[in-house]
């Protein structure tokens, strides 16, 4: 590999950085904040896009894309949960109302609401062989009543056994 | 592009090839898979590992500590993305338990990934009564609501005509959609028009009705149509003391909600054996055709102590067939059946106890949402049910049927007899001066008034 192919993918990791944080800029932007020819940013992310690490929206914007979230994922050994653990907590969020998180390595992966100072439920992501990879937790909305909180409950616990089903998949 | 041209894709093989392999994989995987040189395979390695996407071991190469700051993270954006809808599921407490158990089934992201603007196609059953308006105003309403984001959204009415709506989907394939939304005429017509969809990675989403269980399709929104019929028929037959003759009068024989909601309520009747069942007439969920029903027991002189109809849209033609034939104020047997304003004003009208639980529309506005979390990319559930309410006239709560709403409160007095309740268009809508924006309609117009 050449030196300038080691400068194409130096600039490639700083970009892939900078968007993995979520950000959303124009390539123009990114070139310039990260450095790099102009020429040479539109050609990475062109590239990029292609094996979906970023999304190009409309007005020319990028974005993470979902191969970048699968990385995110597969760090922790959880690619499986990429994408089906965004849709499940977003749907016991929508059911629920209540604040929520994905943990793996006191890390989290997904989360919804801000984040709470106690939490209600708590339940592990265990893999095939039993060992705990992730951790799902809950907090009631306020002023919930015995029953929405006995319903939410067994929400709770429908949406643990899914991500555990689809990690040991 | 054909074969890899620089460092730049044999970094990116290298970064996806680690994603498939959860993490961590040994150099000697990563090389056959990348197509990588060893001491390329180390550059590369050693420039990811400065920014921290890899970690190097002896023999093994893991994702570091920058690619685990690509997970979302809290506060994530998802496919729930229009804007927040009522947070309890009511049908999901009364529903069907078998529809709720187990683990939640996820579909994957279609193949095709689309990107910019999307092309939306709408292949919808028919407009023949004001229920389809509703749905169809919901649909449009949602894909307003994305603005730039759709490149166009076509609409196309198959006039309940399964063969006529399998080529509506075949052309708008053809025209490149990137995503499908189905209301199905006929179940069985539609599955190998959805093959072909499907096969062409595009994203389907069945609403209202489904199609043949195997049909391929990426998700179905619909509303919990077992516990429509379920709900109903319990409340009509307590409300009757388990004694009495009941008329059933039920939607298309052909369409999936009226044969769930039927098969439910037959279920619970059969709990009462000193219910008489007259047989059932399906209406079509047309008014008229629910009058002359209704007009023809009466003028038979046939004694009817309840009447179960699986909406409101037939619902309001046995009404106003009692209506006409002089049964006086308090008189007329108890019905149910809502979704239309008229069914909720006539009943408190007339002093008729009703139960009802509509079958929102809304669902329309819902199936957009997920067809459009499916063209981003993301995993959307394979069935979504739009939660509905137990709507009773005030009074007529029976032992085991409360109301979440009363009919009093429910109604519209202010608006048009044919307007949809529950069509989640907001206090305001009004099915006769809906006015619309989105590409794809000129001069504001809705599809709903291109009746075919």
């Amino acid at each position: 590999m050449s030196v300038e192919q080691t400068i194409g993918v130096a600039a490639l990791a700083r970009i892939l950085v900078r968007l993995g944080q979520g950000e959303t800029v124009s390539v123009a932007q990114l070139a310039e904040q990260e450095g790099v020819a102009r020429a040479t940013g539109f050609d990475i992310v062109r590239r990029l896009a292609a094996a979906q690490l970023v999304r190009r929206g409309p007005g020319g914007m990028v974005s993470r894309g979902n191969a970048a979230t699968a990385l995110g994922f597969a760090a922790f050994g959880l690619v499986n949960l990429q994408g089906v653990a965004e849709t499940l907590l977003a749907l016991l969020h929508e059911q629920t109302d209540a604040r929520l998180e994905l943990l793996a390595q006191g890390l989290v992966l997904v989360g919804f609401g801000r984040t709470a100072e106690a939490w209600d439920l708590q339940g592990a992501i265990v893999d095939g062989a039993g060992v705990e990879r992730a951790r799902l937790r809950l907090a009631w909305r306020a002023g919930s009543g015995r029953a929405e909180r006995a319903q939410i409950g067994a929400q709770f616990e429908r949406a643990r056994v899914s991500l555990e089903s689809y990690l040991q998949d | 592009m054909g074969a890899r041209q620089n460092g730049v894709d044999g970094a990116i093989a290298l970064l996806l090839a680690l994603s498939r392999h959860n993490g961590r994989a040994a150099l000697s995987v990563l090389m056959a898979e990348c197509g990588l040189a060893r001491a390329s395979l180390h550059r590369i390695a050693l420039t990811l590992e400065a920014a921290g996407l890899v970690r190097r071991e002896r023999g093994w190469l893991s994702l570091g500590p920058a690619a685990a700051a690509f997970a979302p993270g809290p506060a994530a954006q998802h496919w729930m993305g229009l804007e927040a809808r009522p947070v309890r599921s009511i049908v999901a407490e009364r529903g069907s338990q078998g529809l709720y158990a187990g683990p939640i089934v996820l579909s994957p992201p279609p193949v095709r990934r689309a990107s910019g603007r999307f092309r939306i196609g709408f292949s919808n059953a028919s407009m023949a009564n004001p229920w389809r308006v509703a749905l169809v105003h919901s649909v449009e309403f949602a894909v307003s609501r994305l603005g730039g984001a759709v490149h166009r959204l076509t609409v196309k009415h198959a006039g309940d005509d399964g063969a006529q709506q399998a080529r509506d989907i075949d052309a708008m394939v053809a025209q490149g959609v990137d995503g499908l939304l189905v209301s199905a005429a006929a179940p069985d017509a539609m599955v190998p028009a959805l093959e072909r969809a499907m096969a062409a990675g595009i994203a389907v989403v069945l609403v209202d009705r489904g199609v043949a269980a195997a049909a391929p399709h990426t998700s179905f929104v619909n509303t919990d149509d077992r516990a429509i019929g379920q709900v109903t028929a319990l409340w009509l037959a307590e409300r009757l003391k388990g004694k009495g003759r009941i008329l059933l009068l039920a939607g298309e024989p052909e369409a999936e909600p009226a044969q769930d909601r039927l098969a439910a309520a037959r279920a619970v009747f059969a709990g009462f054996p000193e219910l008489d069942l007259l047989p059932v007439a399906w209406t079509r969920w047309l008014r008229e055709t629910g009058r002359d029903v209704v007009r023809e027991h009466l003028r038979a002189g046939t004694s009817i102590d309840g009447v179960w109809c699986d909406s409101g849209l037939q619902g309001v033609g046995s009404l106003q067939a009692f209506i006409e034939s002089g049964v006086s104020r308090g008189k007329i047997p108890p019905h149910t059946g809502g979704d239309l304003n008229l069914a909720y004003k006539l009943a408190i009208r007339h002093g008729v106890p009703l139960a009802a639980m509509d079958s929102p529309p809304a669902m329309g506005r819902r199936a957009v949402e997920v067809l459009f979390a499916a063209m981003l990319g993301q995993w959307v559930p394979s069935r979504v049910d739009v939660s509905s309410a137990v709507v009773l006239t005030k009074g007529a709560a029976t032992r085991s049927v409360k109301a979440d709403i009363w009919a009093e409160d429910h109604v519209r007095w202010d608006l048009p007899d044919d307007l949809v309740l529950h069509s989640g268009l907001g206090d305001a809508y009004n099915p006769r001066s809906f006015r619309i924006h989105y590409a794809g309609n000129s001069y504001n117009r809705s599809a709903a008034r291109r009746v075919s």
